[in-house]
């Protein structure tokens, strides 16, 4: 620019030009920067932790205010079961706070009924596109009174009012207002973009907020439907058990103590079958509500340690009358004793539940209870020669109300109600073990085993 | 004979309890609740007493406090009736001084009368208590 060609004059001119140009391009520079971190500040108000709807809305609301300089700026949420708009947040400027005080409410009204068809509101989100209008009243009309009115534009004379509605996935979910005290033209090329980004923005904020608190909505009803059911059952099967343990109670006494009366077979066979049929129901009972206790985690568990192989023997021998009229035979292979951690009844319960299935779909054969150490656990099979299970009958056995036939029409009820492998393998679980089915062969019998952890040395 | 205090607030599970023990020779004395059933106690001075838990007015393990707090009644033998869910409770109620705890589905009445009977064995032969 020292060229003493070009006289000096024309060259301040030209430095005039430049400087002005730069001082143009700083300045978008700086209003394009302001857009970037007023775009930023909302995507981390829509990222934060903040899920509550009115606090996301107050938040936004308020920094598109301070950062754009818009005294007022409001955000409806869109009410399709009340047919009508209502206000989550007015920005808490000066002004706004200024105007709610002397109003004792907020500039907009809190809610604005869809089928007030001349409010334009409602016509912005019924034509799906932004409008501005030079006066508040057409947005005020019929909520606020007269003197409110005038009290506004006292504290606040608004001259452009821009409403635009907020579209996720193609619906108006809510409104964006903001209202200026300057006419339309007189806005920064910044605003006007500003505006324009921020609609879209807001509007997944909102969606996302509103989708949330209804996603929380949802799962607190569900929750307390789960809370219901699991209180029915456990209170159902409460219920149940006292007049069932009376007519166990009283049928037994018709057996022990007046055989005399009941010497004609006939009758004999009928209060014989009115016993069998209650321990029968009785033992659903329990079964159920040891599910639901399990399944809520209100069972409790004693642990200590426990001998497990001759537990295993005690079952063995109470189980006798079940195996006696078949042609069944029952064997131990193991150490004679070995402490395992657990609950000595439910550690029971499972054996139990093992030796007698064995014992069910055994016809003839030899039903043998192995237990060995693997590792820090003890291993136990129980080993039958009965029907055995298809292979992908296999898959049900765990499962509850399932026996292995998994069909509800050939379910043989007089095997119980497929709980018994399931609430064992709970309890194991509960435990610390597993249990699984090691092998089977239709016609060829099966091999369940399950692991319980060793008693810690010392 | 031995006296028998039965304190239960199910109607028929009190009536089933007294028809057995009754049939086993027993003299029987009933109670609905653990404030009738202190009453009882009081008055009757039973050999045994066979308290259920859950029950209307007093519980079974207020009863069995007072029970235990009161030196002419507290030698009195207590077994604690219960169902399958009460267990914990029946825990509590043995380190309250009761001698057993019976789950009331698991055993028909006249294991439960036999249950009894080795009790008052063990107690009479220690000469405890007195009645």
């Amino acid at each position: 620019m020292d060229d003493p060609s070009i006289p000096v004059s024309e060259q301040n001119s030209e430095i005039a030009h430049v400087t002005q140009e730069m001082y143009k391009k700083n300045f978008e520079l700086a209003e394009k920067n302001k857009i970037l971190s007023l775009l930023q500040k909302i995507e981390e108000i829509i990222l934060s932790s903040v899920t509550d709807i009115y606090q996301i809305a107050q938040n936004v609301a308020d920094v598109t205010s301070s950062a754009a300089e818009f005294k007022v700026v409001g955000i409806y949420l869109l009410d399709n079961s009340s047919s009508s708009l209502k206000l989550l947040a007015v920005s808490r400027t000066e002004i706004g706070e200024k105007i709610k005080l002397s109003l004792g409410k907020n500039i907009y009204p809190e809610v604005i009924k869809l089928d007030n068809s001349e409010n334009c509101v409602v016509k912005v989100v019924s034509s799906k596109s932004k409008q501005t209008v030079n006066n508040l009243r057409c947005i005020l009309i019929p909520y606020t009174p007269e003197e409110d009115i005038q009290k506004i534009e006292r504290i606040y004379p608004v001259k452009s009012t821009f409403i635009n509605p907020l579209i996720v996935r193609e619906r108006v979910i809510g409104v964006l207002i903001i209202s200026i005290s300057e006419t339309e033209d007189s806005l920064s090329g910044y605003q006007i973009e500003l505006i324009n980004r921020l609609v879209s923005l807001i509007g997944i904020a909102i969606d996302n907020a509103f989708l949330y608190q209804k996603m929380q909505i949802v799962n607190i009803q569900l929750r307390e439907v789960d809370k219901m059911k699991d209180e029915f059952f456990s209170i159902a099967s409460h219920e149940l058990r006292t007049p069932l343990t009376v007519i166990q109670g009283n049928t037994s006494i018709l057996m022990d103590y007046f055989s005399a009366e009941l010497k004609i077979s006939s009758v004999r066979e009928l209060v014989d079958d009115i016993f069998t049929s209650t321990v029968r129901l009785i033992k659903l009972v329990n079964e159920f509500l040891d599910m639901s206790r399990l399944e809520q985690g209100k069972l409790k568990f004693e642990f200590q340690s426990v001998d497990l192989p001759k537990l295993i023997m005690r079952v063995i021998k109470e189980d006798k009358a079940l195996f006696d009229s078949k042609q069944v035979e029952i064997g131990y292979e193991g150490p004679e004793a070995l402490n395992v951690f657990c609950d000595p009844d439910r550690i029971m319960q499972v054996v139990i539940n093992l030796v007698s299935n064995a014992i069910k779909h055994t016809e003839k054969g030899k039903i043998i209870i192995m237990v060995g150490i693997e590792g820090n656990f003890v291993l136990v099979r129980v080993r039958d020669t009965g029907d055995g299970i298809s292979f992908q009958n296999q898959k049900y056995l765990f499962q509850k109300f399932r026996q292995a036939d998994g069909d509800i029409l050939t379910r043989d009820s007089s095997r119980g109600a497929g709980l018994g492998l399931y609430i064992s393998k709970l309890l194991l679980e509960r435990m610390g073990g597993t249990i699984w089915i090691e092998g089977s062969e239709e016609g060829k019998g099966s091999t369940f085993a399950f692991k319980i952890p060793l008693e810690k040395a010392g | 004979m031995a006296k028998i205090l039965i304190v239960e607030d199910d109607p028929l599970m009190l009536r089933m309890y007294q028809r057995v023990f009754t049939l086993e020779k027993y003299e029987v004395e009933v109670a609905v609740n653990g404030e009738e059933g202190l009453e009882k106690a009081r008055s009757v001075k039973p050999t045994l007493i066979l308290l259920d838990i859950m029950m209307p007015k007093m519980n079974g393990l207020q009863m069995l406090e007072k029970l235990k707090a009161d030196p002419e009644m507290q030698k009195i033998p207590v077994v604690l009736l219960t169902n399958l869910a009460g267990k914990q409770d029946a825990e509590t109620g043995l380190s309250l001084g009761a001698v057993k705890y019976i789950v009331k589905s698991e055993y028909v009445p006249k294991r439960i009368v036999e249950m009894v009977k080795e009790i008052i064995a063990g107690y009479t032969r220690n000469e405890i208590p007195q009645s």
